[in-house]
Parts: structure tokens; sequence; C-alpha cells
């Protein structure tokens, strides 16, 4: 069994020591307090919209906080061109801290079943993001589209609307008109979530990014010691 | 001659191509180089002129009804196009900071090249449940989400709330009054106060969502009747 024993050098700041909804343990269940805060379920499927740059971001954040696993899907180009390398994890190296991500992203969280939610994160870890980008695609929001019509989460309401798998934004529109129709037309802000959020999603996605992953780790071990007849000692660990 | 106009369409294609990817490579860069620079920001009552360097050091100049404030500091992108400011940032009439003190902003560029920078003018903060909600309803016990601040609010049935905000040991707490505004979204009473434990100013406002889930955001927003703070950058010079 391993177990974290110190806190990740990178990001020990006094921000996180003083709150304790934001700690180092990725692992923790409504905010590391269940008694507290009600989460009956926490299985969830978060679709996040950066609406700056050319054309926006897209990202998609799956998470189960009963088991604290995860996966976030991501993709953008390498460099500035219509045409680049893909690279996974695109601008999540920007963010250093739960508030950035809120103060900058636009997020519709959809409740799941946690069977559901784990296939999500299975399939985003199984399934690489393609060598090329290309503006229109394949892009970011092309491949989380991709997801969302696959576990049926995301359904175009109409042959005719635009196509979600072009731009952030169409994402944006297609998922606002299936999940929270009274909120069409608006202009949606940052730090809003208007899906069906549960508290600390911030935190917790912050905690999922690889530069939030605890480094050091000790592992536990059991050793088990048993002397024969002879006097022979035989140790197993395990 | 058919050969000729083949090979004109083709250098024509090919310069289009070109072209594309130049204004592209321009269009897309927000980059520290590429949204370093001096802006400048004007308005009936304030003027200030901001220097953004590439070392993410930055110099601002703010002055006021014939008051003159300098401040130096850092800046950082955020996602595509956001930045955030360090705290020693000059907050301009009709901005309004992060819970933290923290200014956001974003960059914008028209036509691809010509760059702006706009100030956030609300920030949002996140209230969780704390008790059962017997039906689906908002009255009932939140806590707050914020960084170094412990804070609860209490949604009553009678329209009413109470909020605590702790912050260094130093409580502060206010009771108001709530109601359903247009979409459903509650209103609070200028008593609502703010991470930073102060009440709202007469140009800001508090409300959220009806919660679906099990949270409240609360959107501290101003009601600036100037319009959003923007800087925009000198280009050529």
């Amino acid at each position: 069994m391993g177990r974290w024993m110190s806190p990740d050098l990178v990001n020990v700041t006094e921000d996180r020591l003083m709150a304790p909804s934001s700690t180092l343990n990725k692992y923790a269940y409504a905010a590391n307090n269940p008694l507290k805060y009600i989460d009956p379920d926490g299985r969830d499927v978060t679709y996040f919209y950066d609406q700056g740059g050319i054309a926006g971001h897209a990202i998609l954040f799956a998470y189960n906080q009963a088991t604290g696993d995860s996966a976030i899907e991501s993709f953008g180009p390498e460099y500035k061109l219509p045409i680049a390398p893909g690279v996974s994890m695109f601008e999540m190296n920007d963010f250093t801290s739960a508030d950035d991500l809120r103060s900058k992203l636009t997020s519709l969280t959809i409740q799941t079943t946690p069977e559901l939610a784990q296939q999500v994160i299975d399939y985003i870890r199984a399934n690489p993001d393609p060598a090329l980008w290309i503006a229109p695609g394949p892009n970011c929001s092309s491949e989380v589209w991709k997801i969302l019509q696959k576990f049926k989460l995301g359904q175009k309401a109409s042959p005719l609307d635009a196509k979600p798998g072009q731009l952030p934004r169409n994402v944006w529109k297609t998922l606002i008109f299936q999940y929270n129709p009274s909120q069409q037309g608006i202009t949606p802000k940052n730090g809003q979530d208007y899906g069906n959020p549960r508290f600390d999603m911030f935190n917790l996605m912050w905690l999922s990014l690889p530069q939030s992953q605890p480094k050091a780790t000790v592992t536990t071990t059991t050793t088990n010691c048993v002397t024969d007849d002879k006097g022979n000692r035989t140790c197993n660990t395990f | 001659m058919k050969m000729t106009i083949v090979l004109r369409v083709s250098c024509g294609i090919f310069l289009a191509i070109a072209l594309f990817f130049l204004w592209y490579s321009v269009a897309a860069d927000y980059g520290y180089k590429a949204v370093s620079g001096t802006y400048t920001f004007a308005s009936n009552e304030e003027r200030s002129t901001l220097v953004l360097k590439s070392d993410r050091s930055f110099q601002q100049e703010l002055s006021k009804h014939g008051k003159v404030e300098r401040a130096t500091g850092t800046w950082r992108r955020i996602g595509e196009s956001g930045v955030a400011f360090s705290k020693e940032f000059l907050i301009l009439s009709g901005q309004e900071p992060g819970a933290d003190g923290t200014a956001y902003g974003e960059f914008h560029k028209n036509f691809g090249f010509l760059v702006s920078l706009t100030l956030s003018q609300y920030h949002v903060l996140w209230y969780g449940r704390v008790d059962p909600s017997p039906t689906n309803t908002v009255f009932g016990t939140y806590t707050g989400d914020e960084n170094g601040v412990s804070a609860s609010l209490v949604l009553k049935p009678d329209h009413t709330f109470a909020q605590a905000i702790n912050t260094l040991g130093v409580t502060k707490q206010a009771k108001g009054s709530w109601s359903f505004g247009q979409n459903g979204a509650i209103v609070f009473s200028k008593n609502f106060l703010k991470t930073s434990g102060e009440a709202l100013r007469s140009d800001e406002t508090a409300s959220a969502w009806d919660p679906k889930g099990s949270n409240l955001q609360v959107q501290i927003a101003l009601t600036s009747s100037s319009g959003v703070p923007t800087y925009r950058k000198n280009q050529f010079f």
C-alpha cells in the first residue's frame, strides 16, 4: 500500500495550507469533509469553455470523487499555426491555482452515473490525442465532442445546427441547449457553472492537474517472518 | 498563355495560404512577447498608462482628479488570453477585482492584430450546501469556498439571510434580504458581505443562480455606467 507522506514542494503555498478544502489530497471526498458538504454521488463530467483567444478552448474533465480518479481532455497545437503538432493537456500549465481555473473558465457540469463517469475517464486515458492539430479539426472541440457523443452526453438539437466539433463555442451552445435551455443566448460568465455542479469542483480539477500531483511518496511494506522447526527464519515482504 | 494563367492562379493560391498562415500566427499568439508593450486608458475621470514587459513585470501610472499614483508589479497569462496581475495593480473605476484582490483581465486582438486589454468587472463566489435539503429549495445553510476565508451563509424562507465571514480570526456578520430576480436569479440586498468582509458598494450587486446542485454561485458585479475599462495597446510606436 502506498501513502502520500509529504506534500508536493511545488504546491505548498500559504493559501493552500490555510484552506482546508484546498489541500494536497486530490482524493478528497467533498472537500475532505463528507459530513460537512452534501455530495451524495460525486461522479461528474464537466465541460470547461475558455472564451479567450482566436476561437477559445474546450476542455473536458471527468472525475469520480469517491475514488479520486479523474482525467482531463485538453488538446491543442504545439505552435500558433493553423496546422501544428498536437499536444495534450494544452494550456494547463498556465493555471497556477484553482482560483485561476474558476476566474478564467466557464463550465457546464453533467452529473452522471459512477459507471459512466469512470468509462469517460478510462476512454480519455486509453485514446491518445491525434498527432496533428488542425484549426478546423481535429482540434480541442472535436476531441471533446467525440467523447460527449460517444457516451451520449452531447446531442445536437438539429442536424442544421452548427457543428459542435468545430468550435468550443458551438460545443457550449449545444450543451446549454441540452442541459439548461433557459440560459440560451446569454453571454456565459467565467467562474459560473451553467450545469449541475457540485461544491469544490475547481479545487478537485486543480488537484488533478499533473503539476499538482504529489511528487514525494513513501511505500509502506509489511514483512512477515516465520521460524521453522530447524530454526531457519523465512521472511515475506508484500 | 494557358500556362501563364495556371501559374498565376497557383501563385495566387499559394500567396493566399501563406498570408493566412502569417495572419493566423499573429492573431493566435497571446504569448508574453506578443502582448507586452505600452497600453493606455482614458475615461472622463481617469487616465492610465500600463507598460507590460515580456519579463512579466509591469509599470502602471494612474491619474485621477489630479492625483497621480504609480505601481510596479508582475503579471502572468492564464489560459488562452487571460491575464492576472499582482496585488500592486491599481484598480480602475469600473473594475471588479477577484475575491482575494487579484485583478484579472482579458487580451483581445481586433482583426487579429489590434491588441486591447479589458479588465474584469465581476467575480464569482461559490458557496456549498452543508445541510440536506428536504425539497428542491434554495433555503438552507451554505459555506464559502475561498482560500483563507471561512464564510457561512444561511438563506431563510422569509427571504432574509445571515452571513458570517472570518478572515484571519476576525469575524464580520451581516443580515439582509434576498429576492428572486429575473430568470429566477437570487438577488441579495446591499448588506451582503464580500470575501474581504466588506459590504457591497453602491455600484456593486450580488446575485446567484438558484442552485440545482449543491452550491450557490454568487456573482459580485459592478454596475458601471462607463462601460468595461479597456486599455488599448500603442501598436505602432
